[in-house]
């Protein structure tokens, strides 16, 4: 037999290197994972497990990507049928039940069937000109109501003539703006009652921001109060004292709202002098504190302690 | 023997070649690519990155995110295997477990003082690093119009940049930071403040060549659009109010020679006959200053904006940073 020629076998040895690196001579193994992602069943599994929970928009994903591993499987393409048939399925019933509750007037329910149907299925173009349409509506009405309190401050302030000039009145303006739009839709009371003081202290006429402050701390007083906490009523109603200082008409109310409270813990140490009397003295005490000048629990106290 | 192997030699390199590169496993800059089709590649990462796939399967590095938020909690890393998408699958951004939004920041001046308009040069910096550090991906604003079409799909974690009024600090201070890092803005001016205390042409002219800044109308006197001024007749008003949206655009247009596509109202406030007038006018987007951010259904002629007040703190600056809402 004839031997092949040293040369062939050199040749065929080059190509074979160039082969095993691979088309482009790039190519580095190192730190190379293998994995799973080239498996079918992986993505079957990821699906299937999507669907169970009602992610269909996950499972179809999955599916999609298992057929791009396994082409030619009919199962799959039969499950991504299936899925996109219950998609459709489900976002029509969603769309069905939105358009129902918006003609009933009920539109937080719509949106979230709108929304629904768009989790179903992100690309549907009746859902999200649906849910653009209820934004649309929601917007504008708390725009209206933006433009109300502009109007009015801008009338109050243009009549007193108390416009500030240039960049002064631009901060006022957004300040406050920042400060009313949150009204009751703050997350953290705390921040809220801060973002207020820094604002008075650098605006301290703004009347409206003003009232707002005193009615957030006389309310989250009574709340603390109603709770029996009388800690945090009795440190509420300090703080709006020490904001309203010079606020005669506040600062009346406010004592007000602290007889009223001495007033209740005086009768509710009363109430429990008889078979709770370490209750009664606790009440007492703080009946004092809210009201220094009630006379009737002092007198209620001394009494008991000198028993 | 020997003529018939130097004949079959060419047709044995020939056919290895085509075997090894047209077979399921491709192999390109060290990434290898297990199975494509016209939605997906699976493919096992070599020495890339997902600048680079994105250029080589893409065709466009800049969508380099498409790649990161489908494989995300995974890193895009040497040796993992992950999913490309050919197809933006999402472009609402709404999702089982909740939808995306998109906050816009809203800044004013910047300076030394840490005032409610003013941030300090400083505090930029460390938002903008904070931007950085975190995965926030700052997109121009114009990117916003496709995905509330819902066509257009955006990076997870998305965030516009939004300056009012012209000031020259923002030329001074917060172009120099944005520069550095490579962040887009939209700086939006009202056209009387212009080389009137404001921003001048050259200024404007460095900012609009770097490619980061895009200038747009803030109406002419920046009055407030929505209320009627003392001794301001109906008629007078309505006049005001066109004037106050055509005449910022003309003059963008003659200066920058394109048509502004977004407005930011002076102090956010606005209402129908405004609505109207941007309309009127080809403007696409109109931008208020409620704080809250962006859905892909959101109206797009009141998109809200979160100001970015110079005397609050880190903590209050990363709760602006809405970029998921849940639903479940």
């Amino acid at each position: 037999m004839m031997r092949p020629p040293a040369s062939l076998f050199s040749l065929l040895g080059i190509l074979l290197l160039v082969l095993g690196s691979g088309c482009s001579s790039t190519q580095s193994a190192k730190g190379v994972i293998s994995g799973d992602y080239g498996r079918p069943a992986t993505w079957l599994r990821s699906a299937e497990a999507r669907e169970k929970k009602g992610d269909l928009q996950g499972a179809l994903y999955n599916l999609k990507v298992a057929r791009t591993v396994s082409r030619r499987d009919s199962k799959i393409n039969a499950a991504i049928k299936r899925v996109e048939a219950k998609i459709n399925r489900q976002s029509e019933k969603m769309m069905r039940q939105g358009k129902q509750a918006v003609s009933q007037g009920r539109l937080t329910k719509a949106r979230r069937y709108y929304l629904k149907a768009l989790s179903l299925n992100p690309k549907h173009k009746s859902a999200l000109e649906a849910m653009r349409e209820l934004d649309k509506r929601a917007s504008k009405a708390a725009m209206k109501k933006k433009v109300a309190r502009s109007n009015s401050n801008y009338n109050n302030r243009t009549k007193k003539k108390k416009l500030a000039k240039g960049f002064h009145e631009e901060a006022y303006i957004y300040s406050r703006q920042e400060i009313l739009q949150a009204e009751g839709r703050q997350a953290n009371l705390g921040e809220y009652l801060k973002e207020i003081e820094t604002h008075l202290k650098k605006f301290p006429k703004d009347r409206e921001v003003r009232d707002l402050l005193s009615k957030i701390l006389l309310d989250q007083a009574g709340a603390a109060f109603d709770a029996e906490n009388y800690k945090d009523a009795l440190d509420y109603l300090q703080r709006a004292e020490r904001v309203f200082t010079s606020d005669a008409d506040r600062l009346d109310k406010i004592q007000q709202q602290r007889k009223a409270y001495g007033r209740a813990l005086y009768l509710k140490g009363v109430r429990s002098s008889r078979n709770e009397p370490e209750h009664a003295i606790k009440y007492w005490e703080y009946a004092l504190k809210f009201d220094p000048d009630d006379k009737k629990s002092r007198l209620r106290l001394r009494n008991f302690q000198s028993m | 023997m020997r003529a018939l192997l130097t004949k079959i030699t060419p047709l044995i390199i020939f056919a290895l070649l085509f075997t090894a590169c047209s077979s399921p496993v491709l192999r390109s800059s060290g990434s290898q690519v297990i199975a494509k089709d016209r939605d997906f590649i699976v493919l096992r990462v070599g020495s890339d990155d997902a600048r680079s796939l994105a250029r080589r399967y893409l065709r466009d590095e800049s969508l380099y995110w498409l790649i990161e938020d489908a494989n995300h909690p995974n890193p895009v890393a040497e040796g993992r295997e992950i999913v490309i998408p050919l197809k933006m699958e999402n472009p609402t951004g709404i999702e089982y477990k909740g939808y995306q939004t998109v906050p816009i920041l809203c800044y004013h001046r910047f300076g030394r003082r840490s005032d409610r308009m003013e941030v300090t040069p400083a505090m930029f910096r460390k938002q903008m690093e904070y931007l950085d550090k975190n995965d926030y991906r700052v997109i121009p604003l114009s990117d916003l119009v496709g995905f509330l079409k819902g066509e257009k799909q955006l990076p997870k974690r998305a965030v516009v940049l939004t300056i009012d009024d012209g000031h020259r600090s923002i030329y001074k201070e917060a172009f120099p930071i944005l520069k550095e890092y490579g962040y887009p803005a939209t700086v939006f001016v009202y056209s009387d403040y212009l080389n009137n205390g404001g921003l001048k042409t050259q200024e404007l002219d460095a900012m609009i060549k770097s490619g980061l800044i895009n200038i747009q109308p803030h109406s002419k006197t920046h009055s407030n659009l929505t209320v009627r001024q003392a001794g301001e007749s109906p008629g007078q008003y309505r006049r005001r109010v066109r004037q106050e949206i055509s005449i910022p655009n003309e003059r963008l247009v003659k200066y920058l020679g394109e048509r502004p596509l977004y407005y930011a109202y002076p102090f956010g406030d606005s209402n129908d006959l405004v609505i109207e007038q941007l309309q009127a006018n080809g403007l696409l987007l109109g931008l208020t200053v409620q704080r809250q951010s962006n859905a892909a259904f959101s109206y797009p002629y009141l998109l809200h904006r979160t100001m970015i007040f110079g005397d609050r703190d880190m903590q209050a600056f990363k709760k602006s940073l809405v970029t998921f809402k849940a639903l479940r």
